[in-house]
């Protein structure tokens, strides 16, 4: 069941491209998963409900990280993960899956959000089973940050905290207060760096030097194709 | 057959064509002597399955002022190439498939039109050429620690793409809606000379996506290790 219209996927760089109209086809998501494990920009869940208040919340964090993640991420709803990390696809029950909509997926997300988080929620089929996949695009200004406090599992931790900048380690694949790990927060900072000085020197006018100078040699090496190109 | 280049150019343009240009990033004009470039391409040319990309005729290359090429015909393969002295190199060929009509290898049957395929083997087969030449071509004079590599696909719109492997079978119909596809990276010759297949596989990937198609990466490199092996 798709529930958007077919559009193209680039399955090779899936962190790149976004539409609010993206849809993941069954053929698109077998590819997704098609590594087996969970990867810096994929993550798995078990298929419960939307109302199991702690497996709601560790979408929330996962997608938290996925946000401040160069080129985003995804999280997939009904693969629980077998010890040694391979996926075991189970699916999410069909009781389960109209809780995952797109639009109380997006609101349940970006309550815990500041800024904003470019969410894009597809449901698909494979061999009978059904599984929520949750596009989540990388923060276009600012990291973002967490702005409400998780619940706390029996004996476990809170799930996120108010306040809180989350990423994907680039240690293993899990989200994790991003300043906790030097390696994870230098990365965010340079991808948030790099944003504001390309806004800025757009916002004078200027190019980066570098940038200008490959613009004219793309200029002079086509202008060596003549009509061959 | 050796041809003239516009005579060719021209006849090429009539059907589907495949455009490759692969360059360093940095415009050096005289990067390399001109009595060097025959023979630096030659040593680079890629011989995967029997027809070598590019195809270099040992006599008689064209040599002009800043480059040197050669325009060919042989049965249904068509090209022609020039690699200049700032590096650059580019490769207009046809499809295959589309000159069936004037190859007694591979004759046209009753029902064959040109202009209306795109084998998916056939693809990944000369993308994996062409990221293997350019990985060659990275480590020669005429390569850059950054390259371009540039694939455009012309008169594809309507075209199916088809599996042309007897080994296999596609159960869709995947169907291109643009006339040309494009595709271009810029990359390190470091992952170049490292990783030409893998890279090759995402080129791939992105001609495939014009046609609504996504293969995962298994069947990709199964496809891709079957033409290997072939």
């Amino acid at each position: 069941v798709q529930s958007r219209p077919a559009q193209a996927l680039d399955l090779g760089r899936f962190s790149t491209r976004f539409s609010p109209e993206l849809c993941v086809t069954e053929e698109q998501f077998l590819a997704l998963i098609s590594v087996g494990r969970e990867t810096e920009s994929l993550e798995a869940k078990p298929g419960g409900a939307r109302s199991d208040q702690f497996l709601a919340a560790r979408v929330v964090r996962a997608a938290l990280g996925m946000a401040n993640h160069e080129g985003g991420g995804w999280i997939v709803i009904g693969i629980e993960e077998e010890p040694d990390g391979t996926f075991d696809l189970v699916g999410v029950p069909e009781a389960n899956l109209a809780g995952w909509n797109h639009d109380d997926v997006s609101a349940m997300i970006n309550g815990c959000a500041q800024p904003h988080i470019a969410v894009e929620t597809s449901h698909v089929q494979t061999d009978g089973r059904g599984f929520v996949v949750v596009r989540l695009q990388e923060f276009i200004d600012v990291p973002v940050i967490c702005k409400a406090q998780g619940p706390t599992p029996p004996g476990d931790r809170q799930i996120y905290r108010k306040d809180v900048c989350y990423a994907r380690s680039r240690r293993k694949p899990e989200t994790i207060e991003a300043m906790s790990d030097a390696t994870t927060w230098r990365t965010l900072i340079d991808l948030a760096g790099n944003k504001a000085a390309t806004r800025a020197l757009k916002l004078v006018g200027v190019q980066a030097p570098a940038a200008a100078a490959q613009e004219r040699d793309a200029e002079r090496f086509a202008a060596q194709l003549g009509d061959l190109a | 057959m050796r041809m003239e280049a516009p005579a060719l150019f021209a006849k090429i343009k009539t059907r589907g064509s495949l455009t490759v240009v692969i360059r360093p990033a940095t415009f050096v004009e005289e990067r390399v002597p001109r009595a060097e470039l025959f023979e630096l391409l030659s040593r680079c040319k890629v011989s995967l399955r029997g027809w070598d990309f590019p195809h270099v005729d040992r006599e008689n290359p064209q040599i002009d002022v800043d480059w040197v090429g050669q325009a060919y015909q042989s049965e249904h393969m068509l090209e022609l190439w020039r690699i200049h002295r700032s590096g650059q190199f580019v490769s207009i060929s046809g499809i295959p498939s589309d000159w069936r009509d004037e190859s007694s290898f591979w004759p046209a049957t009753k029902a064959w039109q040109p202009n209306t395929v795109l084998g998916m083997m056939e693809v990944i087969a000369r993308l994996t050429e062409v990221t293997e030449f350019a990985a060659r071509l990275s480590q020669t004079p005429a390569g850059d620690e950054q390259m371009y590599l540039s694939v455009k696909l012309g008169m594809m719109a309507g075209r199916f793409l088809v599996m042309d492997s007897p080994r296999r079978s596609s159960l869709y119909e995947h169907r291109a809606s643009v006339a040309a596809i494009p595709v271009q990276r810029s990359i390190s010759r470091v992952d170049l000379v490292t990783n030409p297949r893998e890279i090759a596989l995402q080129l791939a990937g992105e001609v495939y996506s014009f046609f609504g198609w996504a293969p995962t990466p298994q069947i990709a490199h199964d496809m891709q290790r079957e033409f290997l092996s072939q």
